[in-house]
């Protein structure tokens, strides 16, 4: 190569060897900046201990103080020792962003509002101490989801976590999380394996959230009881499933079919069969499922994919059927306007909605989503729900073991035994299984055009506790046979 | 399964809607490749790209969606050229690999940027779409009903294809865009600027994809991310056609809507994307050149 | 080549220096993403060599994972033996794509690949193979580190950095053999390659099958020692685009291409992250499409010559001769 006139270096890739060199830096800032936070806030010792005492009341006059300091500074806050860090899992990039923001949204609410009240009590300070958010993006991918665990734990060393999306994703990352022993409150991932599987110490996670095949099941549930007497009530239901080729769409179905098998429901699954994620064209499939002839077709999809499913199988097919319930990922107000006239009478399988709520934490809820709608200008998704709930849940742990020592926490979390917050649990108490797991009170709603406000809006229509309404069956509807 | 007359006219009927938007697409990347020989894989996100321009611009404007696309068009294609000049030309002539690492990068810049955008506009990144006055109608055909958006949609597409066919055969500037893409170096002789050639072509495959897009967006919510796989699959389009060839494009187009259609409803739809490349692979075994590609 | 090897020993003893200086587990982790990232691309790169473009190295990456995956847990071998019987089956089925694509050349071969990705994904979440594959619970694999190992983390990195330095001198053999130059003779002119007595198709499968092979190993590696949880999830797009970004990134066809470009792009993959939300990925995306716009001989081009780099900042080009 000798005499090459290339070698020489142009004055453009000089320009970016230094950009090189500052991303380099970058990489290198990136990797010190979480620690550096970290020790430098452990710096301050509390004295205030002493001259609070313990007890009650003392702590209110802590509030008080507090208070002041905390909306003229937010940040500092001399009494505490250190802050408490809470980590959020989401995606803020990629696919998966739109929900992700929600989570991210929900999180930094709840952050805020317990930060407001002066933090969380913690025994073993004596004092309230403040939470410090920390918030890593998955990127919607599985080498994101890793390093994004990694850095929660292990770069900001972060007390507990929270959030976390995609059944695909997070249990890639468990084994960093129980290896760091972090207590992790999992709440966007309806697969059961989260906190069954047996090769790493499951101990340090508990699953907030309804899984899978519980939502499978109240789908039967829906049709068989809700359904079922309206259409058909001398023979059995016709039901059609579309699922999504995914874990989270094999885990409804397979909890449909298992509690039809169980409880020997008057259902027959006429017609089964699965898509791929993000599929646009539902055409063929639709007239498939149209050919066997069902009462109703069942979509289990995401948002996007559930509104062409119900749009393509109304007005391109004219497939009149009942469609749903569908999937509670749906829920948000970009559903209930996109989703149009022709999503009238179509069902909903839920525990959350932007226009519905369960009566018994429906004061709470609305109080919620009209902070988080002020902060955020957008209503809350069913997702973020669960991790606001998650946050608090997380500081409820903190002050019962009284002590940021994790393991403890953890064993806190398992023990735990509160009221129910903003999703309806069975009981109204939140109290994890052994395996870890609290599940949702799900029930059913219908959607009913609103010729005022030109927009669907749901009824409750299951269970008959709290049924506001009987289903109702479009006018040119077609029975199955 | 029932398998009467009705249900496979059903079956075609859609398979051949389904084609003519991949069509759409394809063409405007055959027009890239013929004249520059660059396959641009950011295709997908320069149509969602159109697919949001006509987004705002109709929730702006309020006025039926298919009367903004024009200038959603023209928009899409000035940012096109944009992205000639600024990224594929600089690195044209290098490795083909080189490309689709630069649209890959394209990717990354596009899908972010839209979604910086949108949760700007929106404040949230959930799938929109474009609600088009007609969505409820539709025109009866025997035993399929044609949605009134899909015999714009159609009708459109068809107008397009043809008027750019006339474009390519019967202008002076449709000879010199030929004459570079047969021969570069000799249209550049006969003082063709074939630069300006390389931008417009570009330029006419954004604005092809930008239609592809508002299409896209009046037939089914979008988000940032939803391109990528029809592009990918428009590619697989002009591969099956023969690179270049335009009625080959067409045809594999058709071809593709088909076999996903009949996948689908014969298979189920985890088979959808499967059988078209299974199908792609088969074609291409049997003519490594493609269906209308020239031997060599 | 002296130069070259010299470097190669000064960069191997500071990267199996990295766990004496600091055990710092991020880092550990970062780098080793990016040694699995480097096996894969050195893969990638081989049968980008004789002039193969792959599209959907993702299909060979996963079924290496499965294969691995699957026989460690059903016969209980060690996943250190699995991990390099399993990929073999990678190799096999490479073979067949190989025998089916051996007409085919750039795009359409860039295509065929692509959809073998989109296939395969569709028969291992197949009803009918889920006695094997689990379909989408997936498969949890057993760790290719026993756990009387500690520190565990630092256990990982030194056994995927080993890994790395066999598959790179591996390819460094190849490269610098009658079959590397086999490769680069069909690459740069198959005709010409035949001419002069290359049996091409002999080679160019011989090419497909070492270069799956490679990813199928990457991809067991990926899952017995860092992910561990095994779903079809890996067959995604994205996985298949990770060698390209990497290989052309750090010099494609090169011998150090892919081992450059995959630790220093994951690197800065990583930096940008450290800009929260999209902007860090735009400015990912540009830096990329200038790494590509200004070199497109890949970083490599670069480093190659630093030299210069001093003088030409000084203002005196002075073009210097350089040993590769």
């Amino acid at each position: 190569m000798i005499g090459n006139k290339k070698t020489a270096l142009t004055r453009l890739e000089a320009v970016l060897a230094v950009l090189f060199i500052v991303a380099l830096i970058a990489a290198g800032a990136g990797w010190v900046r979480p620690i550096e936070t970290g020790v430098t806030t452990v710096t301050e010792v509390s004295t205030v201990t002493k001259t609070v005492g313990e007890g009650q009341a003392a702590t209110v006059t802590v509030t008080e103080t507090q208070r002041v300091t905390v909306t003229e500074t937010v940040v500092k806050q001399p009494e505490a020792p250190r802050k408490i860090k809470i980590g959020l899992l989401t995606h803020q990039t990629g696919p998966v962003a739109p929900i992700g923001q929600d989570m991210e949204r929900a999180f930094l609410l709840a952050v805020e509002e317990i930060n407001a009240r002066g933090g969380v009590y913690v025994d073993e300070f004596g004092t309230k101490v403040l939470l410090e958010p920390v918030i890593e993006d998955q990127q919607s991918s599985r080498e994101g989801t890793v390093a994004a665990a990694e850095r929660l734990v292990n770069v900001a060393k972060v007390d507990i976590i929270v959030g976390g999306f995609g059944s695909a994703f997070i249990p890639g990352a468990q084994p960093i999380i129980a290896e760091a022993g972090t207590p992790y409150i999992i709440t966007g991932v309806s697969t059961p394996i989260v906190v069954t599987r047996t090769d790493i110490d499951t101990s340090w996670f508990v699953l907030y959230q309804a899984i899978a095949p519980e939502h499978g099941q109240s789908i039967s549930l829906i049709l068989a009881e809700a359904v079922r007497p309206v259409v058909a009530p001398d023979r059995n239901l016709k039901v059609a499933v579309l699922y999504q080729d995914s874990p989270f769409g094999e885990g409804f179905f397979a909890g449909m079919e298992q509690i039809i098998e169980e409880k020997n429901l008057p259902i027959d699954l006429v017609f089964v069969d699965k898509f791929k994620v993000r599929e646009t064209d539902f055409r063929a499939l639709l007239t498939a499922a149209a050919a066997a002839n069902p009462d109703v077709i069942v979509p289990i999809g995401f948002i996007g994919e559930t509104i062409a499913v119900i749009q393509q199988g109304v007005r391109d097919l004219g497939i009149k059927k009942l469609y749903g319930p569908v999937c509670v990922c749906v829920e948000s107000p970009t559903y209930y306007r996109d989703l149009g006239r022709e999503g009238e009478f179509s069902l909903i399988q839920t525990y959350f909605g932007p226009y519905h709520v369960h009566p018994r934490v429906a004061e709470k809820v609305a109080e919620f989503s009209k902070k988080f709608e002020e902060r955020w200008g957008v209503r809350p998704g069913s997702q973020g729900l669960s991790v606001y709930d998650a946050v608090y849940i997380a500081v409820k742990a903190i002050e019962e073991a009284g002590t940021l020592d994790k393991a403890k926490v953890a064993e806190a979390l398992r023990n735990l035994v509160m009221g129910e917050l903003l999703l309806p649990v069975p009981g109204g108490v939140i109290k994890f299984q052994p395996t870890g797991h609290q599940t949702f009170e799900l029930y059913g709603v219908q959607l009913i055009w609103d010729e005022n406000i030109q927009e669907l809006r749901p009824v409750i229509v299951w269970p008959k506790e709290i049924a506001e309404a009987e289903v109702r069956l479009p006018p040119d509807f077609q029975p199955g046979g | 399964m029932v398998l009467d007359a009705a249900t496979i006219t059903r079956i075609i009927f859609w398979g051949l809607v389904a084609g003519s938007i991949y069509t759409l697409l394809a063409t405007g990347l055959n027009i890239i490749f013929g004249v520059m020989k660059v396959v641009n894989f950011a295709h997908g996100e320069v149509m969602i790209l159109g697919s949001y321009v006509t987004f705002y611009l109709w929730s702006m404007a309020q006025l039926n969606p298919y009367l903004v696309i024009p200038v959603a068009m023209l928009v899409v294609a000035g940012l096109g050229m944009l992205i000639e000049r600024l990224s594929f030309r600089p690195i044209k002539g290098t490795s083909k690999i080189n490309e689709i690492f630069l649209s890959l990068a394209l990717i990354l810049i596009l899908q972010n940027a839209m979604a910086v955008v949108a949760v700007a506009n929106l404040r949230e990144l959930k799938p929109v779409l474009i609600s088009s006055p007609f969505r409820l109608e539709s025109i009866p055909l025997g035993p399929v009903n044609l949605p009134n958006d899909f015999a714009v949609i159609l009708s459109v597409t068809a107008l397009v294809l043809v008027g750019l066919f006339l474009v390519l055969r019967r202008t002076g500037f449709g000879r010199r865009l030929r004459a570079v893409s047969q021969n570069r170096t000799a249209a550049a002789l006969m003082g063709v600027d074939v630069e300006r050639m390389d931008m417009i072509s570009f330029g006419i495959g954004s604005a092809l994809a930008a239609l592809a897009g508002a299409f896209l967006a009046i037939l089914a919510p979008f988000d940032p991310y939803s391109g990528t796989f029809p592009a990918i699959k428009a590619f697989a389009v002009i591969i099956l056609g023969g690179l270049g060839s335009i009625p080959g494009a067409v045809m594999a187009g058709f071809i593709l809507g088909l076999s996903e259609s009949a996948a689908a409803f014969l298979l189920g739809g985890v088979w959808k994307d499967a059988i078209a490349f299974a199908f792609l692979t088969a074609i291409l075994v049997v003519r490594p050149e493609g269906i209308f590609g020239e031997r060599g | 080549m002296k130069k070259g090897f010299v470097a190669g020993i000064i960069l191997l003893v500071i990267a199996s220096a990295v766990p004496m200086i600091t055990q710092e587990p991020y880092i550990l982790q970062t780098l080793s993403i990016a040694y699995v990232f480097a096996i894969y691309s050195i893969g990638w790169n081989i049968l980008a060599l004789s002039g193969q473009v792959s599209l959907g190295h993702a299909a060979f990456f996963g079924i290496g994972a499965y294969s691995s995956v699957i026989l460690a847990r059903a016969y209980g071998l060690p996943p250190a033996i699995t991990v390099v019987v399993g990929p073999l089956f990678t190799a096999l089925v490479g073979l067949g794509i190989g025998l089916l694509c051996v007409r085919l050349k750039e795009w359409f071969l860039a295509m065929v690949t692509f959809g073998f990705a989109v296939i395969m994904q569709a028969i291992v979440v197949d009803d009918q193979l889920r006695w094997l594959t689990n379909g989408w619970d997936g498969l949890l694999a057993p760790h290719l580190i026993p756990p009387e190992f500690e520190p565990l983390r630092v256990w990982n990195y030194y056994a995927l950095l080993a890994a790395t330095v066999i598959t790179y001198v591996a390819s460094y053999f190849i490269f610098n053999s009658r079959l590397g130059l086999a490769f680069k003779t069909i690459r740069d002119n198959e005709l010409v390659a035949r001419v002069c007595g290359v049996k091409t198709m002999r080679y160019k499968l011989l090419s497909f099958v070492i270069s799956t092979y490679i990813a199928g190993v990457a991809g067991a590696l990926q899952y017995h020692v860092l992910f561990r949880f095994l779903s079809p999830e890996v067959f995604h797009l994205q996985t298949s685009f990770w060698p390209l970004i990497f290989t052309v990134g750090g010099g494609l066809g090169t011998l150090e291409g892919p081992l450059i470009g995959s630790i220093i792009l994951w690197i800065a993959w990583e930096a940008f992250r450290a800009i929260a939300g999209f902007y860090g990925l735009i400015g990912l995306g540009i830096f990329l499409a200038l790494v590509i716009i200004l070199m497109p001989g890949g970083i490599r081009s670069l480093i190659a010559r630093a030299p210069s780099l001093i003088y030409g900042l000084g203002g005196r080009r002075k073009i210097i001769s350089q040993g590769m």
